[in-house]
């Protein structure tokens, strides 16, 4: 049963959720071009790309799924957020790829790649980016739904309804404003999120006590909730892709490095990076204490479904007035976090696929009018995705493995154009199969049942590792093979 | 010995996130006024530009 009072919770969140899109619609008259659709001209300054880079990076699925590590792991379900912290900071603090990339002025990553590979390097970099991209947000639509129909105490039959109305209003400015809208909503969002998140974590520690917290973790998950080494469920694989996938996400996801592409200079786009990074602990720690928070108040009831334990845990607990500022926070992580995703992988596709149609030819109306149509086909295919798929295991392990499938070949692409002045296209070529091929199949073996008792045996840690080492093998062994075989034209 | 490391570490993070959250609040209204003010000059110089026929 919830707490949640609609005349007087309703209120706070249609006050919030009117204000803000208002924001983002008045936004669109500062549009003018492509560039200031997809990077708000480029004007980016620190605080504004603080608040943009935080808001965006923590939605409702990113929150129940770090929650859901939380409840299931103690505090050792906080080590993706310290190996994520760290990579940002040594990113930022040393520049290492975010810097050549900023001062080539480019839009995306694919058109980086471009300048070292060539164009069907670009084409294809694009495509796999989308894939892993919208494979790895379709569930975001279906967490967000789930938890307002938890905490708001909806009949869960409206939960497509109540989809549908979340993904309208965040497309709407969205596809109005462009980048531009987002960063501003995104600055609401993120002080609404933050406050919001604040007051509740302050509440549960002194609701239950601190100690009393830390006691339950010991007690239900043993000394493996404080040390990520000796917990049966995580070991050293795990701990392994989390370092992995963190310097690969700072480096190359599209969602972080736009920021870095939208900031003023490449100095200020570092600067974001390392001011950002302790917001990355941040946005596992906090989930964390709600998870364990359930643990301690449902024990192990949602051994299950313990993705749904933080939602029932603060729907039960939120008292009323306080719950509406939460769910207000929550739709404001959520919208920030689809608007900025649309838009990144809309970008791409405008910008990488779509290259060989338009050449960069179009006019700035007919490239505006294309960018907005793709963020509402990427908006449809949410809808259908989030209906359709059914989410199996840990959502976070969903989340890392659909990232995979870009991650590991990218990052290793984007290090080689940077650094090694052997890398060519076969190379290239060689890390995008090999980084997608490993996951997809992983993702389609565990869908189908005679497979599924080999997935588990793998389990998607190790498989993980495995593609991130697979794709720098085939970088070295492509471009050393075309090196050999086509010296001249390498 | 761990309960004390964990401990230390959600308290500096809550504590990180509080201030960041305060100082982003001010400043980042700071950047929003200029990023505005920076595109109405660039589309001011644009419509100007632009030739009507």
């Amino acid at each position: 049963m919830s707490n949640f009072n609609w005349l007087i919770d309703g209120p706070i969140v249609l006050i919030y959720l009117g204000g803000t899109i208002t924001c983002g619609l008045l936004i669109r008259r500062y549009v003018h071009k492509v560039d200031d659709f997809l990077l708000a001209g480029r004007n980016v300054n620190l605080y504004l790309g603080i608040a943009s880079l935080a808001a965006s990076e923590f939605g409702i699925a990113t929150c129940m799924g770090n929650a859901e590590l939380g409840y299931k792991y103690g505090f050792a379900g906080v080590t993706p957020g310290i190996a994520l912290a760290l990579a940002m900071f040594v990113v930022g603090y040393t520049g290492f790829c975010i810097r050549p990339l900023r001062e080539q002025k480019v839009i995306t990553l694919p058109e980086f790649f471009e300048k070292k590979f060539g164009k069907q390097v670009r084409w294809a970099c694009g495509l796999v980016m989308v894939l892993g991209g919208l494979l790895n947000m379709g569930v975001f639509l279906r967490q967000a739904g789930d938890f307002l129909s938890i905490v708001c105490g909806f009949d869960p039959s409206y939960l497509e309804v109540v989809m549908t109305v979340i993904l309208a209003a965040i497309a709407l400015y969205t596809i109005l404003g462009g980048m531009l809208s987002i960063l501003i909503t995104d600055y609401i969002q993120f002080i609404v999120m933050s406050a919001g998140l604040i007051i509740v974590i302050l509440m549960i520690i002194f609701k239950f006590g601190w100690a009393a917290l830390l006691e339950t973790a010991g007690q239900q998950i043993g000394d493996g909730a404080f040390n990520p080494f000796i917990n049966p469920h995580y070991g050293v694989d795990r701990i392994l892709l989390d370092v992995f996938l963190a310097f690969a996400a700072v480096l190359t996801w599209q969602t972080m490095i736009s920021r870095v592409l939208a900031s003023k200079d490449s100095g200020t786009g570092k600067r974001i990076y390392m001011n950002t990074s302790p917001f990355f602990l941040a946005r596992f720690v906090l989930p964390a204490i709600l998870g364990i928070g359930a643990l301690h108040y449902f024990g192990s009831d949602f051994h299950d479904k313990s993705i749904f334990a933080m939602p029932n845990f603060l729907s039960a607990v939120i008292p009323v007035g306080l719950i509406g500022i939460l769910v207000a926070s929550m739709l404001a992580a959520d919208m920030s976090t689809n608007s900025s995703y649309m838009l990144a992988w809309s970008s791409i596709i405008y910008n990488d696929i779509m290259k060989p149609i338009h050449k960069g030819r179009w006019s700035e109306v007919k490239g505006l009018f294309w960018n907005r149509l793709l963020i509402a086909c990427i908006g449809i295919f949410l809808l259908l995705y989030g209906l359709w798929y059914p989410l199996k295991g840990d959502l976070w392990v969903y989340l890392q493995v659909t990232g995979t499938i870009y991650l590991s070949s990218m990052s290793v692409i984007l290090i080689a154009a940077c650094y090694w002045n052997r890398a060519n296209s076969w190379g290239a070529f060689a890390a995008i199969i090999a980084g997608a091929f490993i996951p997809i199949s992983f993702l389609v073996m565990q869908q189908i049942e005679i497979t599924q008792p080999l997935t588990q045996k793998i389990g998607p840690y190790k498989t993980g590792v495995a593609t991130y080492l697979v794709a720098a093998v085939a970088m070295v062994a492509g471009s050393l093979i075309k090196n050999n075989i086509k010296p001249d034209l390498s | 010995m761990t309960y004390l490391f964990w401990s230390i570490l959600c308290f500096l993070t809550i504590s990180w996130f509080i201030m960041v959250m305060l100082i982003v609040a001010y400043r980042g209204g700071i950047d929003i006024k200029h990023l505005l003010k920076d595109l109405q000059s660039d589309g001011t110089y644009e419509n100007e530009d632009i030739p009507s026929y």
